[in-house]
Formats: structure tokens, C-alpha cells, sequence
């Protein structure tokens, strides 16, 4: 099922015995579809809002609606049912195989054995887990196939909205970048509705359609495209979270084929031409572009495209052009 | 060497062992029957043991006791113990009077509380009763810790994913509680055969009917057959739950693996 809009409106949570609120009235809207990241520093709210939503955190005022649906007006149980759930510590269940842990929720709605089987496997080869695997028991899975395993726990009775928090933080960053990037493969296939928590600014802008700057208290600081918010950060508070490489970051956002290219014909002069090495395809990121050309000492890179043919340069005046657009 | 393996190692010898001990008892028996007694050593007359009559229907009556002063109690320990653990898990501060209770009992003499309780009910219940009350402390503390021992994560997640509170509890937190909570019924079991034998002094006891005997008349055979048979029940209910934990937790065996 893809996903459907989660609305919050008024939002907030004080804990009992706590004098300031941990989530400030809080109105943000998760566009269907699309992936909000949720970023701030510890204490900003981001753990406690996602939470609000399944219902694992009751909110003192405000309501929450899925698909115009007040998340209080179904059973709870039924509701996290059709909600997939992603934690860091993966929380794979020790004593049950991973056939098992994938069929979680399916057995939990009842669906009969044969469907279950069926979709097991279906999400195995979804996320990349060997079938060979699914007759074990999570102690003897890496982590990050553990968290794999998490993923399609959660997308196993095809929930329309999907929570995670921090999914990736447990996994070494080599693992976790592979996950991300399949992560959003799989995003661009079932189009769900992803709330994410992370404290990790790469992983919101890579991963996020959206990402809502959280400051503590659950103060929303801004909420933009990875790109606006990076380019116009809204507040001090903001910049100072994006860090001072923001520009660079932002460059990992685009590509060469967004850029205007220099054609080969107007190409500069033989003495300005980049030697061989620097060369670049239209699928390089800017960020990777400015890498090449950075290593290479030189003014530009030729781009190629798949067959090897010459399309044109990318200069670093191109590059800080493709910035300010 | 790894778990799994040493403890496959371990029941293995003890089948063995077993078995060896069997064919031993029965070939000894039947030696016994053909009369040929008279040249086994003071120390232990294997006549006393076999060829009397009526010694292997009275052997076989003081098992049926000791088995039974064994199992009744650990059960209702097990049942009454559940209950305190629901109410210590759901009432923190009674924990600590929980266990304060439960070491109280276990102070008391045993001598005294089988006495005591004898002059009110009948000498079963009085034992069966003062045996329950020395399970508890010891099968309590290994449910509550076993509960509190599952992983925050795996309660999360389980939560997160819509289970209901009788489903989590029994599909994740018993399940992954129980090889704690074996481990205090196994405890609790095997000092319960040993305690039984006290309960000698209120005409009942076992096998430890057996010993007294032996410590009254000052000869050997039927103290050493009583200790020996009290030991071999202890080990075998042992075996027989470490068994049942074995076959239980497959998830346990399977690490070794990583």
C-alpha cells in the first residue's frame, strides 16, 4: 500500500513531573509518499514525536491524523499493525527465526500460513536476505543484515506509513551508506509515507524528500528540501546544526547533467584542456565533480557519457553557478 | 570449547553413565537371587538390598515419597511464585518484602518447621508445605530477573508492531525469561530432593528412611544405598529439566556459529 498523509496539529507532550514541555505545539504535515527526516540535537522532541504517532507515547494535547483517521479512534494494537516500526537496536526478536521475525505482524493480523510463507520470502529477495538465511536465528546474522531484517519486519504486512528511528546508527558507516542507498531504491519502488529520525545531517538530506530542523523543545526550526535548507538556512540555530561545509553538502545533491555544460565545440583552448584523468560522468555528483577536479589541479573536467563520448567540461565556475540557481 | 558442545558432551556421558549403572543394578540383582550373597563385603551387603522380598516394594514406595514430597512442592513453589512475580512486576516497592519474605523462610530450621507444622496438619501436608516454602525465594528471584532480563529492545519492538500485553508476554518476554526461570526450578528441585530427607523425623522422608536407619542400627549398607539413591534422583530431575531447556530454547544452541 503507498503511503498516506500523517498529519500532527497542536501537538505536545509534557511528561509528568517535567516544567517545560519536551514537544512544543507542533503542527507539521508528512507529505504522502515522501520520506520526512526529523533532525536536531538530543532532547529536541524528534524520538518523542515519531513515537506519538504509533502511540507508543500518548500526547498530553493535539491531534495526530493518518489519511484524516485520528489515530485515537482505532484499537492501538490494530493501529501499530498497520504502521511499520524500525529502531535502532534493530529489536529482532532472539528467539525466533528470521522467518519468524519477518512474519511478526502478518501472524499477528492472522493472515493464513500459506500467504505468510509466501510473503516472507517475497520481502526476503526485497531486501536482500539469502533464503537460505531465513531459517536462522538473528545471533548469527552481521548487523547490518540484522537491520535488513528489521526493514522487512516492518514492511511485511505492506503498512502504508512507516517509522524509524535512527535505523542505520547501529551499523559500521560503510554498511550504513549501502543501506541508505537501499533504502531509497526501495522508497522509489513503494512510495510509503517514511518518517525518519536521525541525528546524522548526511543521512536526513540524502535520504530525506523533507527534513524538519527540530530544536529542543520540539520547536520546528525549519522545514524545507534538503537543498533550501541548505542553501537558506532559516536561523542561526540552523546554520550552526548545518555546519560550515553546508555548501559542500549541497553539492552532493545535484549532478553534472544539472548543470549547463560547457559543449565540446566551445571547449577552451588546447593549453586550458583537462588532462585525461579528470574526467566525469553525468551522473557524478557535484560534490564528486569538484572532488575530481580538486585532485587533478586543473580549471575543468571533460563529462562523458555512457559510451564514452565527449558531451562537454564542467568548470568550477559552473559548479558555484549550479549553487546559486 | 563451546556450550552447546560441552553441554552435549555432558548429557551424553550422563546417558552413558546411566546406562552402565542399569546393567550393572540388574546384573547384580540377578546374581543376588541366585543365592550367591553370602561373599559381599561388610560395608555394603548387596542382600539387604535385593534379595529380601520385600525390599524392592519398599524401595520403590520410598522413591514413589520422595519423588512426590519432590514434585508437589516445586509445582505449587512454581504456581505460588508466578503469582508473587505478577504482583512484584507490577507493584515494584512489594519486591523487596517479596524477597524478605521468601529469605525468611528459608532461615527458618527446617528441623522446626517441619515440626511445627506437623502439630497442625497431617505429616504430608506439614512437609509438603514446609518444602513449597524454601522454592519460593529462589524460583521468584529467577522469574522477576528472567522478565527484567529481556532485552528493552525486543519489548519495543514488540509494542511497536501491535502486540497486545498477553501477546508480548507470551511470545516474547516468557519465551526469552524462561532459560533463567529453568534455571531456579531446576535449583529449587534439586535442593528440595536433598530437603526432603528431614522430613525422616515426621515418619515420612524418602529415602532418607533408609539413612536413619543406617545411622540408628550403626551398619552402612542402607545409609550408603539411601545417600546414593537420594544423589541419583537428585541428578536425574536435573538432567531431565536441563532436558526440557535444552529442547525449549533451540535459539540457545544455535550461536555457536558467529
Amino acid at each position: 500500500m503507498t503511503g498516506q498523509t500523517i498529519e500532527l496539529v497542536g501537538v505536545t507532550k509534557t511528561f509528568p513531573g517535567a516544567d517545560r514541555p519536551a514537544v512544543a505545539p507542533l503542527d507539521l504535515t508528512f507529505a504522502a509518499g515522501e520520506i520526512t527526516a526529523l533532525i536536531g540535537p538530543s532532547g529536541c522532541g524528534k524520538t518523542t514525536t515519531l513515537r506519538m504517532v504509533n502511540r507508543l507515547i500518548e500526547p498530553t494535547a493535539g491531534a495526530i491524523t493518518i489519511d484524516g483517521v485520528d489515530v485515537r479512534d482505532r484499537p492501538v494494537t490494530e493501529l501499530r499493525r498497520d504502521i511499520g516500526y524500525v529502531i535502532q537496536q534493530i529489536g529482532l526478536f532472539p528467539h525466533r527465526t528470521i522467518a519468524q521475525n519477518i512474519a511478526t505482524v502478518p501472524s499477528l493480523k492472522g493472515w493464513p500460513k500459506a500467504r505468510i510463507a509466501e510473503r516472507v520470502e517475497e520481502l526476503a529477495d526485497l531486501v536482500g536476505i539469502e533464503p537460505a538465511m531465513l531459517t536462522r536465528y538473528p545471533s548469527e546474522l552481521s548487523g547490518g543484515q540484522q537491520q535488513r531484517v528489521g526493514v522487512a519486519r516492518a514492511l511485511a504486512a505492506d503498512p502504508p506509513v512507516l517509522l524509524m528511528d535512527e535505523p542505520f546508527g547501529a551499523v559500521d558507516p560503510i554498511v550504513r551508506g549501502r543501506l541508505q542507498q537501499e533504502l531509497r531504491t526501495l522508497q522509489d519502488r513503494l512510495h510509503k509515507t517514511i518518517v525518519l529520525v536521525t541525528h546524522d545531517l548526511d543521512e536526513a538530506i540524502t535520504l530525506g524528500d523533507k527534513v524538519a530542523v527540530l530544536d529542543v523543545g520540539g520547536i520546528v526550526e525549519q522545514f524545507a528540501t534538503p537543498d533550501d535548507l541548505l542553501a537558506a538556512p532559516a536561523s542561526g540555530l540552523v546554520a550552526d546544526f548545518l555546519g560550515r561545509d553546508r555548501s559542500i553538502r549541497r553539492l552532493a545533491l545535484s549532478t553534472v547533467a544539472d548543470l549547463d555544460l560547457v559543449p565540446p565545440d566551445l571547449a577552451p583552448p588546447e593549453g586550458d584542456r583537462p588532462p585525461g584523468d579528470a574526467v566525469v560522468t553525468p551522473a557524478t555528483t557535484l560534490r564528486e565533480a569538484l572532488d575530481v577536479i580538486l585532485t587533478a589541479s586543473t580549471p575543468a573536467a571533460t563529462v562523458v557519457d555512457d559510451d564514452g563520448t565527449t558531451i562537454g567540461t564542467v568548470t568550477l565556475d559552473a559548479i558555484r553557478e549550479g549553487l546559486a540557481r | 570449547m563451546t556450550r552447546p558442545g560441552r553441554r552435549r558432551v555432558v548429557i551424553g556421558a550422563a546417558v552413558v553413565v546411566a546406562t552402565g549403572l542399569f546393567a550393572w543394578w540388574a546384573k547384580v540383582r540377578i546374581d543376588g537371587l541366585s543365592l550367591d550373597t553370602q561373599s559381599t563385603s561388610t560395608w555394603f551387603r548387596w542382600e539387604y538390598v535385593f534379595v529380601r522380598e520385600r525390599t524392592p516394594d519398599e524401595l520403590e514406595e520410598m522413591f514413589r515419597q520422595h519423588l512426590q514430597l519432590t514434585v508437589v512442592p516445586v509445582v505449587a513453589g512454581i504456581a505460588i511464585s508466578t503469582v508473587l512475580t505478577a504482583v512484584g512486576r507490577r507493584v515494584r516497592w512489594l519486591l523487596a518484602p517479596i524477597y524478605g519474605l521468601g529469605s525468611f523462610l528459608y532461615a527458618i530450621p527446617s528441623l522446626a518447621l517441619f515440626g511445627i507444622l506437623s502439630t497442625y496438619q497431617s505429616n504430608e501436608t506439614a512437609a509438603t508445605a514446609a518444602l513449597t516454602s524454601y522454592t519460593l525465594l529462589i524460583i521468584t528471584r529467577n522469574m522477576v530477573e528472567g522478565l527484567d532480563g529481556v532485552s528493552p529492545a525486543a519489548l519495543d519492538a514488540a509494542d511497536g508492531m501491535g502486540m497486545s500485553r498477553t501477546q508480548r508476554l507470551l511470545r516474547v518476554e516468557l519465551p526469552l525469561a524462561a532459560p533463567t526461570i529453568l534455571t531456579g526450578v531446576r535449583v529449587a528441585t534439586v535442593t528440595t530432593v536433598g530437603l526432603v530427607g528431614i522430613s525422616v523425623v515426621i515418619q515420612l522422608g524418602g529415602f532418607a528412611v533408609l539413612i536413619f536407619d543406617g545411622y540408628e542400627r550403626q551398619f552402612t549398607t542402607p545409609l550408603v544405598l539411601g545417600t546414593v539413591l537420594s544423589i541419583a534422583l537428585a541428578i536425574a530431575l536435573d538432567l531431565a529439566l536441563r532436558a526440557v531447556g535444552w529442547f525449549a530454547t533451540p535459539w540457545n544452541r544455535r550461536t555457536a556459529g558467529r
